[in-house]
């Protein structure tokens, strides 16, 4: 029977190499038992003629195949990750950078709702001066110009030059 | 085949074509010089263009970005130590010592004529190889393309980078993404949620751009860097290359090369291995290795040489059984499905001119590539010093703009942010996103494939695998061995780059 510090020392070693890869095996491992469980669900079953199916091959099959692969892998990640020194990088992220890229990611996400109702154009010089000041540049004039020239360029070389279509503003 | 080869060379002889080919070379030198952009970036922002141009133009108009761009990266490597590419790592062991002996004129003049000679080389055994290697995949049939596939599935996650098993679950996340959609036997809706938008599945332009280029912003988003330099570099007024320091090294590219044109042909493991293996071979096969490290010319050479022979022979899996080797060519896969064109041993039946018209449009970007790297190395001590707080919202704005003429539908622009988002969080977990684009790219034709061998085989599939299509069995008991040689390779490669960086 284990002394009481030897328990605790085994715990702490436990705890110690428990790390993110052992939540994301984890994590894993829910989504493909979730998965394995919906897909008859999320699958459209073929039509049957005299109670036989049209097709050869289930459209189920593959799936389980592919998800029963990932519950499997996902087990075998969350034994190896005891053993593994990767060090998480968002934990390196400062507060700074973390603003940076959630205020990036939400103008990203802006920029693709409003891309349609506003246009390109319009839509584009307001995500370029903004992210363009966001990201540091003081030159109010350069930003400017940038922001208005280059969405211009690239909405008339797509759409006259390559015939493809942008969104386009109301009135232009 | 060698019709369709004569044919090709009148194709490639078209104005237009070497005219896109020198702005793709102009591009990804561009793009590849600039500290924080990669080539696989400007490939995937740049994709969108090629849909709209003639096959011939589109495609060698790529090729001339991907090229560049291998090159380009060499360039802050050498200028500011700071690789442009993952292959352009080992260039910083001599390009910055050399800089600081105000030798980067030479050090560029040697990085761009050991590229051009081992691309031109390996294009040349590339041409000589695809065809007898598409007439044996014209006799492939779905057992064998089912083997194929899986190990080349396994093998391009055996030789990324990271842990093995989390390089598997990639690849099977990947393989889930592409059932999204309509399941290519017998079209039944998988995955859809009642989601009218994903109805035919997940877009592969908006996905590719969304996990390559979106993460790569966000990276040098953290950082809102400013410019990484503004020293001279002495590029106009600097020491030339002289031909007997070219000769000298001549032994060590051809080295190089040949290093370069074998790594190429296997998929998955690409330039990074191809540059450290050549710079290692070169460095033991020296008469003074002691200087290596320490500007030694040679050093950039080998380096160079190797990643830039990969590039050829990288096509042949692609052109031949339609496998990418790597997250390059499963971008030229993407620019060559949107052509209407299927990569595959029938594209040589079907398109063989065109084909051989692409190669050898290759041949000719090596030469453009030569004229134009040695006119542009002047400019470049000003690229590398180009603001990114202009730089990061122009690459913005084109992501998004390619990602929408794709369909012309807003949903891909969401669909372009999601990946992205989830690109981001792989890179930052530890996590390759190119088994998963691997799996997402060749899970339907594995899937197809594999419905086939099903049915050809009435139900005794591992007599029909093992005993009527002895080829296939044996590639699939095989697998394992490649599988394990190739991930304990790799591993090592990785462990002398790590200990090195």
């Amino acid at each position: 029977m284990p002394r009481p510090n030897e328990q605790e020392e085994v715990n702490a070693s436990l705890k110690n190499r428990v790390s993110f890869n052992t939540f994301t095996a984890g994590a894993l491992i829910v989504f493909a038992g979730v998965l394995l469980f919906f897909i008859p669900d999320l699958i459209t079953k073929p039509k049957l003629l005299m109670g036989r199916s049209l097709m050869g091959l289930k459209p189920t099959l593959f799936p389980y195949i592919a998800a029963t692969l990932l519950l499997l892998l996902s087990i075998w990640y969350l034994v190896i990750s005891l053993d593994l020194k990767e060090t998480n990088l968002f934990k390196q992220l400062d507060r700074s950078g973390a603003i940076n890229v959630i205020v990036s990611l939400a103008v990203f996400l802006g920029y693709a709702l409003l891309m349609v109702p506003l246009g390109f154009i319009a839509s584009s010089i307001i995500v370029m001066v903004i992210l363009s000041f966001f990201f540091g540049n003081r030159n109010i004039l350069l930003g400017l110009a940038v922001g208005t020239c280059v969405p211009v360029t690239i909405y008339f070389t797509f759409t006259r030059l390559l015939s493809v279509s942008l969104p386009e503003f109301p009135f232009f | 085949m060698w019709d369709s080869f004569l044919q090709g060379i009148d194709l490639a002889l078209r104005f237009d074509t070497i005219a896109m080919m020198s702005v793709g070379l102009l591009l990804g030198m561009f793009v590849g010089a600039l500290p924080g952009f990669t080539t696989l970036m400007a490939m995937a922002v740049l994709l969108p263009l090629s849909f709209f141009l003639n096959p011939l133009v589109g495609i060698p108009f790529l090729i001339g970005v991907y090229k560049g761009g291998i090159y380009g990266g060499s360039i802050p490597a050498i200028l500011v130590a700071m690789p442009g590419t993952g292959a352009s790592v080992a260039t910083t062991f001599d390009g910055p010592a050399l800089t600081k002996k105000k030798q980067s004129r030479k050090a560029l003049e040697m990085a761009l004529f050991a590229s051009v000679f081992g691309d031109l080389t390996s294009d040349i055994v590339t041409i000589l190889l695809i065809g007898p290697i598409a007439l044996i995949a014209l006799k492939i049939g779905p057992p064998e393309l089912v083997a194929v596939l899986a190990l080349s599935l396994i093998i391009i996650t055996a030789t990324t980078a990271g842990v093995f098993a989390k390089g598997l679950v990639m690849m099977v996340i990947g393989i889930l993404f592409s059932m999204v959609g309509q399941d290519p036997l017998g079209g039944m809706t998988r995955f859809t949620f009642d989601i009218f938008a994903i109805k035919s599945g997940i877009p592969l332009l908006p996905m590719l751009i969304g996990v390559f280029a979106i993460p790569e912003i966000l990276l040098a988003i953290e950082r809102k860097a400013a410019p990484v330099s503004t020293s001279d570099f002495h590029l106009k007024d600097g020491m030339r290359l002289t031909w007997q320091e070219f000769r000298r090294c001549f032994r060590t590219i051809l080295r190089s090369t040949c290093i370069g044109t074998s790594i190429g042909i296997i998929p998955g493991v690409g330039q990074v291995v191809a540059a450290f293996v050549g710079y290692a071979a070169a460095k033991s096969a020296s008469d003074h290795p002691e200087t290596f490290g320490k500007g030694e010319i040679e050093g950039i050479a080998a380096a160079e040489a190797a990643n830039n022979a990969v590039n050829g022979p990288t096509l042949v899996p692609l052109l031949t059984l339609g496998i990418p080797g790597d997250n390059i060519t499963a971008i030229l896969l993407g620019a060559f499905v949107a052509q209407g064109l299927r990569p595959g041993p029938q594209l040589f039946t079907e398109q063989g001119s065109l084909v051989f018209a692409i190669l050898i449009a290759m041949i000719f970007a090596n030469i453009l590539f030569l004229i134009i790297g040695y006119l542009t190395i002047p400019l470049y001590s000003k690229v590398v010093t180009i603001r990114r707080s202009l730089l990061l919202p122009l690459t913005v704005i084109f992501a998004f703009a390619g990602s929408y003429v794709f369909r012309s539908d807003p949903v891909d622009l969401l669909i372009l942010v999601f990946f992205g988002i989830f690109g981001y969080i792989a890179r930052k977990l530890h996590f390759d996103v190119t088994p998963m684009v691997m799996g997402f790219i060749l899970g339907p034709p594995l899937e197809y494939a594999f419905g086939q061998s099903m049915s050809l085989s009435g139900g005794n599939v591992w007599h029909y695998m093992f005993f009527d299509r002895p080829i296939a069995g044996v590639i699939l008991a095989i697998t394992p061995i490649i599988t394990f040689l190739l991930w304990r390779r790799a591993l090592k490669l990785r462990r002398e780059y790590a200990e090195k960086a």
